[in-house]
């Protein structure tokens, strides 16, 4: 078809606000990591729990047996603090990385587009993406748990903290990794280098912390592991301990022993807070080139 | 808008990379309508400009309107009415055409159904029709070009800036896309803006030309007065001070510059003006070394302000 044939037309239309930049953003992203095979292996792989307690029977559960019930729910929140790193890199590795690798700033913010939005885009996008996996098959669970047993509802209604404090310890990983993540995929030039960071925090914070612990004999260090903070979050909070795999023994206070959880939870809580900081800061410095 | 308001003002920005003078005291005025050639070797100064006009990029110095708006504050509403492409390829490599552009067009706020629309409309119209299902990793160099034009257009911007849009293209690419940006240019209430070293590309697309190098404005004007009013010129040069000359020139209402070691006397349409020039050189008693008319392309116009400049620049460090 020829050029002059067509001509250039004009549009005219409404164009929306920045909320639905937002969105529109989040949306590219998510369907963007769902084109890749690995997201979809990873997040089938996440959602066999769902798959086995359909089959299971837990008709038979008696009233005593209900924590054991909840530990199918559980069980599976615990898997997630392994390989939930390894999906966080893999999606968010990518999110800043490529863009400023393909140059797509200029594309992005020569168009009415503010950085905070952009920001708040992919951080939703990779919100969204990690909770598909996460907070959504724990519900699914938690439903198909109610659905299928002969217990009272009431039962799940004095249980649905579970649910809620694993939600919680989500919200708390994916905020984590996330921070993490974004702030190396805005310091890196190849997404795989963003991933292969996460996986060195992730695994010299575990061996130095541990090796300071053995060597001082002083608990206290444990505290700059980030999966032995997890862990000992976990225990206290959701009375899981994951070495085991088995419900924690309370009287002993979580995994942590000596170590508070609450101190854990400060430890995390705070470097969340400092990277997301320095990933702000970070981006909203960087050169449209 | 205001009739023949200029589309793009500034007044004596500049914009510093810390010891860089990326653009330097640049003041011009583009009324609308038409397509303007913003021309001038690497490093000029070009790039930045654009990117202060776009308000990426604060100025470090003087003041700026680009659709009446000031491009210190209002930079988001700018580019919501302006097209930018970019020099650079800058690409989502694995997802094709139409997707990359009608994303591009939702982070404009168009929706969905809108934004996908228009990205077929604009890919069929800068010739991506056939591949428009193709990924862009899979792209020519010069079908990458295109691309970038269509997603400038996707939103039917007032002003379009292109930057450099012909690089990388073989000559029938080239002729096509400039073909493409007249055909733009037919739309009135359009303003096209085209950064380029190509001579012979500005001068067939374009109707005024803002001529920069080492960030400092050269020359500003129309096409044909620049190239035709430099048709009409003299050059001479004499022995002695030039100046005195020109301010003698200039007395007698004569307008005239220095450019290199010669004098440029711009005539205009005035046959009488050769001898009120002879008159006034021999009342100066200044003796004539070369007296002839000066070659009228735009190539020369451009060497020869660029060789000028140059040469004012190693004097200055000279000093
Ligand atoms: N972000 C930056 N940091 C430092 N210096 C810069 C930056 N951007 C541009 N410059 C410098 O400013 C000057 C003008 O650059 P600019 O890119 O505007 O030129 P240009 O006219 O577009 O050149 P080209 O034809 O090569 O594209 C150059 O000397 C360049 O090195
Ligand atoms: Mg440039």
């Amino acid at each position: 078809m020829s050029i002059e044939s067509l001509g250039y037309k004009e549009w005219e239309g409404q164009k929306h606000g920045r909320f639905y930049k937002v969105l529109s953003l989040v949306d590219y992203e998510v369907r963007h990591a769902w084109s890749s095979i690995w997201v979809k292996i990873l997040i089938i792989i996440a959602w066999l729990p769902v798959l086995i307690i359909f089959l299971v029977p837990v008709t038979e559960i008696s009233e005593e047996g209900v924590d054991r019930a909840f530990y199918n729910l559980v069980s599976f929140t615990t898997s997630i603090t392994i390989w939930l790193p390894i999906m966080a890199g893999l999606i968010g590795g990518g999110l800043i990385a490529n863009d400023k690798n393909n140059k797509m700033f200029s594309m992005y913010f020569s168009r009415p587009l503010r950085r905070e939005d952009y920001i708040a885009g992919k951080v939703g996008g990779f919100a969204v993406l990690m909770s598909i996996p996460t907070i959504v098959p724990a519900l699914i669970i938690y439903i198909v748990l109610i659905g299928k047993s002969d217990l009272s509802l009431l039962v799940f209604i004095k249980k649905s903290w579970l649910l809620g404090a694993a939600w919680l310890y989500f919200i708390l990983l994916i905020a984590l990794f996330g921070s993490l993540v974004l702030f190396l995929s805005s310091v890196v030039t190849d997404s795989k280098y963003a991933v292969v960071g996460l996986f060195t925090i992730v695994i010299l914070s575990d061996l130095i912390a541990n090796l300071l612990w053995l060597a001082s004999d002083n608990e206290i260090y444990r505290l700059g592991s980030l999966t032995f903070n997890l862990e000992n979050i976990l225990a206290e909070f959701l009375g899981i301990d994951q070495s085991t795999l088995q419900l924690a023994d309370q009287q002993n206070g979580g995994v942590g022993g000596l170590v508070s959880a609450w101190k854990s939870l400060v430890v995390i809580v705070g470097i969340t807070s400092f990277m997301s900081v320095l990933t702000l800061l970070r981006l909203l410095s960087l050169e449209e080139e | 808008m205001v009739e023949n308001a200029p589309v793009i003002e500034t007044f004596r920005i500049s914009k510093n990379y810390g010891l860089v003078e990326a653009v330097k005291d640049l003041t011009v005025s583009i009324p609308q309508g038409g397509t303007v050639g913003l021309l001038g070797p690497n490093g000029a100064g070009k790039s930045t400009t654009i990117k202060l006009l776009l308000g990426l990029v604060n100025p470090s110095l003087g003041e700026g309107k680009v659709l009446g708006m000031d491009i210190r504050t209002k930079g988001l509403e700018i580019r919501d009415r302006v097209g930018y492409m970019p020099e650079h390829d800058c690409f989502i490599g694995d997802i094709d055409a139409v997707k990359y552009v009608m994303h591009l067009g939702r982070m404009n706020g168009m929706s969905v159904a809108d934004a996908l629309r228009r990205a077929h409309e604009v890919l069929y119209y800068v010739g991506l029709g056939e591949s428009r299902y193709r990924k862009i990793e899979t792209f020519s160099l010069g079908m990458k070009q295109r691309v970038k034009l269509a997603q400038a257009l996707v939103h039917d911007p007032e002003l379009l800036i292109l930057d450099e849009p012909t690089t990388g293209m073989d000559p029938d690419g080239r002729i096509d896309m400039l073909e493409l940006i007249k055909d733009i240019a037919k739309c009135e209430d359009k303003t096209l803006v085209m950064c380029s070293h190509i001579l012979a590309d500005v001068e067939r697309v374009c109707d005024r030309v803002v001529i920069m190098n080492r960030g400092k404005l050269v020359r500003t004007g129309s096409l044909k007065e620049l190239v035709e009013g430099k048709k009409e010129a003299i050059i001479l040069r004499v022995k002695g001070d030039s100046n005195l000359l020109i301010d003698k020139f200039e007395r007698e209402g004569i307008s005239a510059e220095l450019r290199d070691d010669a004098i440029l006397v711009f005539a205009g349409n005035n046959p009488s003006i050769k001898k009120k020039v002879m008159e006034i050189m021999a009342e100066a008693k200044m003796q004539l070394r070369y007296f002839g008319k000066p070659t009228a392309s735009l190539e020369d116009l451009f060497l020869s302000t660029i060789s000028y400049e140059e040469e004012a620049e190693r004097e200055k460090a000279s000093i």
